[in-house]
This record gives C-alpha cells, sequence and structure tokens, in this order.
C-alpha cells in the first residue's frame, strides 16, 4: 500500500505525458485525483506513525553485492510529516494552478511535471536507501529544471533553469560522493540503519569519515536548499510559474535539502553540525537583509525562503531535529500561501514590482486577509503556527548559547521587517497608477485552495507538541522577547518602508547608504561568481582552446600530413609494382587468348572437321594398337 | 544380281546427293538413294521397313526438305557456289574413314546359324516385340516425337 | 577379300555423308548428307539382324526411321528460324559462336 503514495502521482505523470494533449482541461483533475488520493493514504497512515511505529516495505534489488541490497519505501514520523506536507500543499497548489494556468498552451504539460515533481519527492522521502534517495534526488532536480523553464520561450526562464540546475549539481555531486565514500567505507547504504553506521565508525576510532561523508551529504543539502554559497538559483528560480514556485519554496524541492540533513543527522559529528550551525546562521542573516532591499515581490519571497532555510539549518546544526521539521512544516504552509497570494496580485494586476504596486487591499480584500494572516505566521506573531515553531528554534538556541539566540532575535526583527514592507507596499499606501483597469479577486479555484491553506498556517502549529514532541506549553520571556522583535519590524518597515521616513543620523548616513546598495546588490555574489569563478573558468577555456587548436591541432595535422606523405608513397608502389604485376597476368592471358581464340572461328564446319577427322585418328589408334 | 544393281543405284546416288551444286537436284537425288534402299530393304526380307522407307522418307520427310529448299530458294539460287572451298581435307578425312570403314568390315561374313535368313520377319512379330520387349525405346521414341512436334512449331513459328 | 556388298554400300554412304556435312555450306545440303548416314545405320541394322535372326534388327530400324523424322522436322523448323533471323541458310556464315 506505501508504494501508492509515490505510485499514482507517478501513473499520473504517466497517463498525462502519453495523452494529456487530449484530455485537455480534464488533465489537471488526473494530476489533481492522484495527489489527492495520496493525501488520503497518508493520512490514513496517522495512527500507526504516532504510536511510533515504522512502516515498511522492500524488495530485494541488487543480490550480487554482500549484503544484498534492498530498495524499498519507509515510513516513519520524519518522512510522514513530509508525505503529509507534500501531498497536502501539492494537492492545495495543483488546484490553485488550474486557476493560474489556464490560459496557457502547455497546460496538460505543466501538471504532468507538476505530478513528476510530487512523485519524486514523495519518493525520497520515503527512500529507505541511499541509491533510492539519490535517484528521486535526481528526478526532483530534473523536474525543477523543467518547471523552472517551462515559459522556456523567455531567455530568462530558460536561463533561470540551466542556473538551478547547475547550481544543484555542485551539491549533488558532493552527495554522490558522500553516498560511495559512505559505501565504500561502511558497506553499508540503508537509510534505517545509520545508527549501525555510527557506531562501526566509532568503534573503530574513525570518527573523521564520518565528518567527511556527513560534509559531502550536506553539500548535497546546501545545494537543493539554497544554503550559502549555492544559494544563487533560488532567486532566479522565480522566472518559473508562480505555482512552481510555490511548490519549491514550501513542500518540494528546498525541503529536500532540510529532510536529507533531518534523516541522516546519526551521521552528523559535532564538527560537521558546526558547519552546518555557521552557514545556516549566515544564510538567515544575509538572505534576511538581502530581502529588505527587493523591489520584485517574487525575490522578497525567494530570499525569504532562502533566510527561513538558513533558520532550519541552524536549528539543524543544533541538533535540534524536531524543531527544524516543526518549521520546515509551518513554513510550508505560509510560504505556499505567501506565494499563492503573490501569485494572485500578479495575476490581477500583471506587475510585480513592488514600485509600481499599492494600495491593492480595496481590490483584492480575500488575497490581502489571507497574506495578512501568512505575513503574521511568518512574523511569528503570538499563537500563530510560525510562532511556535520559531520560538522551539529559539528555545534550543538559548539552551546552546544566548548570543545565538539574540541573533536569532534580530533575524526575527528583520523577517517580520520584511515580510510587512512587503504587504503595506503591496496592500496599503496609495495606489499607483496601474493602467490595466481595476485589478479584482482571482477565482474561486485559486480562492478556496488558499483559504485552505491559510488555516494551515494559522493553526498547523498547535500540532507541535503532539507529533514533533518540542517543547510544549508558553515560555512566557521568549513570548515577550519575540513578540517585541515582531514590534521592532512592523514599526520600521511601517516606518520607512511605507511612509519614506528617514531614521538614520546624518552622520552615520553615508555608511547606510553603502550598506543598503551592498544588500539591495545581494552581496555582489553573483558578480563575485562571475568574475571569480565563471570568469577565470571561461578564460581557462579561451585558453585551453588556444592550446587545442595551436599544440593538439597541429600534432593531428602533422600527423594526418605525414599519413597522407606515407599514403601517396604507398599509391606510387601500388600503381607501378602491384598494378604491374596484375597488369602483367592480365596482358599474358590476354596474348594467350588471342591466340587461342583463334580456333574458335564460330564456323560449324571447322568444329565439325575437327570432331571428324579426330574421331578417325582415334579409330585408326585403336585399331592399330588391338591389331 | 539384283543386290548390285541396287546397290550401284544408292551408291551413284549418294554421289549425286554430295556433289551437285543445285540443291534442289541434289534433294531428288537423295529420293533416289532412299528408294534403293528401300529396295536393298526388300531384298533383305524386310517389306514392312521398305514401305515404310519409303513412306516417311521419300513421302515426308523429302518432301519437307523439298519445301524448306523452296522457301529459302532467294538465298540459295543467289549463292554461285554452293559447296565450299574445304574439299581437299574433307576428301581427305572422308577417305580415310571410309577406309578404316572398309577394313573393319571387309572380314564380316554372314554367320551358319540354323535360323539365318529363313525368309522374312512378319509385321505382327515386329509389332508384339515393339509393345513387348522394346515397349521402353518405343515409349521414349513417343515422347520424342511430341517434344519435336512442339518444338518445331515453337522455333518455326513466327514470333515478333 | 572383297567386303559385303550391302556392308561396302553403306560404308560408302556414311563416308559419302560425312563429305558432305564437311563440304556443304548450306544449312539443308548438311540436312540430306545426315539422311545418307542415318540410311547406312539402318541397312545395317537390318542387315545384321538378318544375320543374327529376330526381329530386333528392324525394330530398332523403325527407331532410326522415326528419329530420322524427328530429326528431319526440327532440323527444317531451326533453318526457318535461321532464315528468318540471319537471312540466311549458309551455316559458315552464322557465326554467333565466334571466339
Amino acid at each position: 500500500m506505501l508504494a501508492w503514495i509515490p505510485g499514482l502521482p507517478l501513473a499520473a505523470f504517466a497517463v498525462l505525458i502519453l495523452v494529456g494533449r487530449r484530455l485537455g482541461r480534464a488533465s489537471a483533475w488526473v494530476s489533481v485525483a492522484a495527489l489527492a488520493s495520496s493525501a488520503f493514504l497518508t493520512l490514513q497512515l496517522t495512527p500507526h506513525v504516532l504510536d511510533g511505529q515504522r512502516l515498511a516495505v522492500s524488495w530485494r534489488w541488487l543480490s550480487a553485492t554482500d549484503p544484498a541490497w534492498f530498495l524499498g519505501l519507509a515510513v516513519d514520523r520524519l518522512s510522514w510529516v513530509m508525505l503529509v506536507l507534500v501531498t497536502v500543499i501539492g494537492t492545495l497548489i495543483t488546484i490553485y494552478s488550474i486557476g493560474y494556468m489556464q490560459d496557457d498552451a502547455r497546460f496538460s504539460r505543466f501538471f504532468a511535471y507538476l505530478s513528476l515533481f510530487c512523485a519524486a519527492m514523495l519518493g525520497l522521502v520515503m527512500a529507505n536507501h541511499f541509491v533510492l534517495l539519490y535517484a528521486c534526488w535526481e528526478l526532483v532536480g530534473l523536474c525543477s529544471y523543467l518547471l523552472i523553464s517551462f515559459w522556456f520561450e523567455k531567455p530568462e526562464a530558460a536561463r533561470a533553469g540551466r542556473k538551478a540546475f547547475l547550481t544543484t549539481r555542485v551539491g549533488d555531486t558532493g552527495l554522490l560522493i558522500g553516498i560511495l565514500a559512505l559505501w565504500v567505507t561502511a558497506g553499508q547504504l540503508h537509510l534505517g540503519r545509520l545508527e549501525e553506521i555510527r557506531t562501526f565508525f566509532v568503534l573503530r576510532d574513525q570518527t573523521w569519515w564520518l565528518t567527511i561523508i556527513s560534509t559531502l551529504i550536506f553539500l548535497g543539502a546546501v545545494g537543493k536548499s539554497a544554503q550559502i554559497p549555492l544559494h544563487v538559483w533560488l532567486p532566479d528560480a522565480m522566472e518559473g510559474p508562480t505555482p512552481v514556485s510555490a511548490l519549491i519554496h514550501a513542500a518540494t524541492m528546498v525541503a529536500a535539502g532540510v529532510y536529507l540533513v533531518a534523516r541522516t543527522l546519526p551521521l552528523f559529528t559535532p564538527e560537521s553540525l558546526r558547519l552546518v550551525l555557521w552557514i545556516g546562521l549566515a544564510t538567515h542573516l544575509f538572505a534576511g537583509t538581502v530581502a529588505l532591499t527587493m523591489t520584485d515581490i517574487k525575490r522578497v519571497l525567494a530570499y525569504s525562503t532562502i533566510s527561513q532555510l538558513g533558520l532550519m539549518m541552524t536549528a539543524l546544526g543544533l541538533g535540534a531535529a524536531s524543531s527544524a521539521m516543526f518549521h520546515l512544516s509551518t513554513h510550508a504552509f505560509f510560504k505556499a500561501l505567501l506565494f499563492m497570494a503573490a501569485g494572485s496580485v500578479i495575476h490581477a494586476t500583471h506587475r510585480q514590482d513592488l514600485r509600481e504596486l499599492g494600495g491593492l487591499g480595496r481590490h483584492l480584500p480575500w488575497t490581502r486577509a489571507l497574506f495578512l494572516i501568512a505575513a503574521l505566521s511568518m512574523g511569528g506573531f503570538p499563537l500563530l503556527s510560525g510562532f511556535w515553531s520559531k520560538d522551539a528554534i529559539l528555545l534550543s538556541a538559548r539552551e546552546h548559547a544566548p548570543w545565538l539566540m539574540w541573533t536569532l532575535l534580530g533575524g526575527a526583527a528583520v523577517t517580520a521587517g520584511y515580510i510587512f514592507r512587503l504587504y503595506l507596499r503591496c496592500f496599503h499606501g496609495s495606489p499607483v497608477a496601474s493602467g490595466c483597469g481595476t485589478p479584482h479577486d482571482s477565482p474561486a479555484v485559486m480562492i478556496l485552495p488558499m483559504a485552505a491553506l491559510g488555516l494551515g498556517a494559522a493553526f498547523a502549529g498547535f500540532a507541535g507538541p503532539g507529533v514533533f514532541h518540542v517543547h510544549g506549553g508558553l515560555d512566557v520571556p521568549m513570548l515577550i522577547s519575540s513578540s517585541v522583535a515582531l514590534s521592532i519590524g512592523v514599526t520600521l518597515a511601517f516606518a520607512v518602508g511605507l511612509k519614506r521616513r528617514v531614521l538614520v543620523p546624518a552622520v552615520l548616513r553615508p555608511l547606510g547608504t553603502k550598506l543598503y546598495r551592498l544588500a539591495a546588490n545581494k552581496y555582489y555574489v553573483d558578480e563575485a561568481y562571475q568574475r571569480w569563478i565563471i570568469g577565470p573558468f571561461l578564460d581557462a577555456t579561451a585558453w585551453l582552446s588556444r592550446f587545442d587548436r595551436r599544440i593538439i591541432d597541429g600534432a593531428v595535422d602533422a600527423a594526418g600530413l605525414g599519413g597522407w606523405r606515407i599514403g601517396q608513397w604507398k599509391e606510387r608502389f601500388d600503381r607501378v609494382v602491384i598494378d604491374g604485376i596484375v597488369n602483367g597476368i592480365a596482358l599474358v592471358t590476354r596474348s594467350i587468348g588471342h591466340v587461342v581464340r583463334r580456333a574458335q572461328t564460330g564456323v560449324i564446319h571447322h568444329y565439325l572437321f575437327w570432331v571428324v577427322a579426330a574421331s578417325v585418328m582415334l579409330m585408326l589408334w585403336i585399331r592399330a594398337v588391338s591389331a | 544380281m539384283i543386290t548390285w544393281l541396287l546397290c550401284a543405284v544408292v551408291v551413284v546416288g549418294a554421289v549425286w546427293v554430295v556433289s551437285l551444286r543445285n540443291l534442289f537436284r541434289a534433294a531428288l537425288s537423295l529420293g533416289l538413294v532412299l528408294v534403293g534402299v528401300a529396295g536393298l530393304f526388300l531384298t533383305l526380307g524386310a517389306e514392312f521397313l521398305a514401305f515404310v522407307q519409303i513412306l516417311i522418307y521419300v513421302g515426308a520427310v523429302l518432301t519437307l526438305v523439298v519445301f524448306a529448299i523452296m522457301l529459302t530458294s532467294r538465298a540459295t539460287s543467289a549463292e554461285p557456289a554452293d559447296v565450299s572451298r574445304y574439299r581437299l581435307p574433307a576428301v581427305i578425312v572422308s577417305g580415310a574413314l571410309f577406309g578404316l570403314l572398309l577394313s573393319v568390315t571387309s572380314t564380316l561374313r554372314p554367320p551358319a546359324l540354323p535360323g539365318a535368313s529363313e525368309g522374312a520377319v512378319t509385321v505382327s512379330a515386329l509389332g508384339q516385340a515393339l509393345v513387348t520387349t522394346f515397349v521402353l525405346p518405343f515409349e521414349v521414341i513417343s515422347v520424342l516425337f511430341v517434344a519435336a512436334m512442339v518444338g518445331a512449331i515453337a522455333v518455326a513459328s513466327a514470333k515478333k | 577379300m572383297a567386303p559385303h556388298p550391302l556392308l561396302f554400300t553403306s560404308c560408302a554412304l556414311v563416308a559419302l555423308g560425312v563429305y558432305g556435312i564437311l563440304t556443304r555450306r548450306n544449312a539443308i545440303g548438311i540436312l540430306l548428307a545426315i539422311e545418307l548416314i542415318l540410311n547406312a545405320a539402318s541397312l545395317n541394322f537390318i542387315l545384321f539382324g538378318r544375320w543374327v535372326g529376330g526381329v530386333d534388327g528392324q525394330a530398332f530400324a523403325i527407331f532410326v526411321i522415326a528419329l530420322a523424322a524427328c530429326e528431319a522436322a526440327v532440323g527444317l523448323a531451326i533453318i526457318m528460324g535461321l532464315y528468318r533471323t540471319a537471312k540466311t541458310v549458309l551455316a559458315d556464315e552464322v557465326n554467333l559462336l565466334k571466339g
């Protein structure tokens, strides 16, 4: 029965890719039905999983190795959370896409890719073996490429898809090397036996192998979850259709990295966990400040996702896997909702630059309300879901080191700042002449899934203690401090973002401008890559090309010339000696033939004469002999 | 006595057949030879064979030959010398062959057998032999006739 | 020792037939010479059949005559076809087999 969960979306993909064109509009509902059935099956597993059971199905795949490889699917608490996220949010996003993509020429193709994306993600989280996980991991990467560059007619979209694929490949290669290293050293790739592997290395006093392997696995997660320094693909991925962005940011692609680290946490040593912590923290703060300066709605959301993923990685670095997964789940709800709301705005106005938007609250009441819920949840408004998960992480940080908690609180203020800047600039303030009539709310097929997500964004946090076993109850000091951080962020967003009040003292203004420019240019990471990595790479290729042309080609040409010379000499030899022999034989034969053919006159009398004469001679000879 | 006469007729006719320039006359000489041979058959007591010889050779084959000569007369009459220039080698070879055959056959004499030369073979005995002892060659000859007939028609019929 | 007159006759027929075949240019003339040889054969068959006794000689003479009839028919048909194709009945002018 477990195989049905990824199997149904996979079947939907097969059906749509084969006969999707004929199905037309109905193809969307094939996809929705498959995902909804998977969601239903997943929810049926709930009681077993909450009892702490581990459901598994596996089959012998490769028996030539020792031990034999049993590939299969397994569901424990961690996978189950991911399954719920992927199936439920995937279903809602698919329904939303029906409205968003209604005029697209490749309607059914879009839903085919969407189904495959979900199937790959489901396979990834259910895989019980590193090989199967890696296969699904690559499949997720492929689907992200297909979907980000879905509108490949736009050069930016094609470029963005390629960038996403190549950037994540860097991380994937790390993951692959890590898996191979694990196989070579421990000879065990089963995901259910990670503790055994750890003990294996610890007993042999080879924990440095664990550090290397876990760092490599983390590299894969860095690529997929867009952590520094491989985060550059995610903002560009906004070129894809908005539902794709929602799916990537909420439930599938970027969640895969967090899931991978959470899943393989037993392999991580204190050293590699410190690396995870630092990278996560740096990403959290870096992306948050960039998000404050972006003017494109979807880019703000993209950097916000990077930032939140950094927060999750920080939690993982603290070893608090359950807090990280909790935040991943709540984040999935409010981030999917934010993207859908942004998509709704874009759908209504055909604009996505904040400088051209404003005062939309009147025209899009539903969108505005849902956006507000999501923003409050993200900012950590008390009792909304984001509040619970963020506080869980903050509490873990407080146990670890107080400075870390204060840093994260600063990050929370930044988070609240950028998200409310976005909200206020979009829905409040003076309306900017949009020029395309009065915008109006999206159709019900888009609003209803958003409303369902809104419920999740508001109340998913109450599942925390039951499902994730995080700290239950309210921690009053933490409540107060995080609320203060939220208020600071909102106030600043209102004052600076909306009212354009200048708060920086005149003395510090040049420094502030400099900092702003630094953040607005995304800390020049892309430029640095262009200058320090891509540029030298291209120079090297140009140099190699010159080398090829001059030296290799020269050698090849010289060899060719030599071969040609030898060929010419051999040709002469052939012509004079070999042909001479052959022609000589032919000449001799022909001259013999010339002589002999005289006898063949064609005149019957000659033939008869010789026949008779020969017969007479023969008879005379016989007679002479017998006499 | 009559045997000698017939032999002389046959040999003279045969010389005419191969030496006369006019092909029509040569054909008539062949008729003379054929009739002479039929006479020799009679002296040997083969009356049936003699009649068959007259009927088939003189009546049918010779008629065909004459037809053919007349049909191709335009070609033959335009030809001045019908006898070729390879006469001397032909004379030598055929003379040698004649001498050889004579030297072989000159010693042959009729055997003194009891049943020998005791009158004619009856037609009924001949017929009996053809459908009993010689039934296989007889049938083969029949098939040969059919094949020759079809072949002659096929070769001679004008097809364009 | 003088040969038997009939044997002498048949030997002469064979020799004259060969001579005719070798010297005649006209294909019909060659056919006539062949008839001479065939007659010599049937004459010999009947002569030896009489010497030996029985009907065997005469039976083979009948076969020879039948064969001669066939040969004449086919030969003449070939000559007619040749005449139509090559516009000649002169055997030494037909040299399709020339090497």
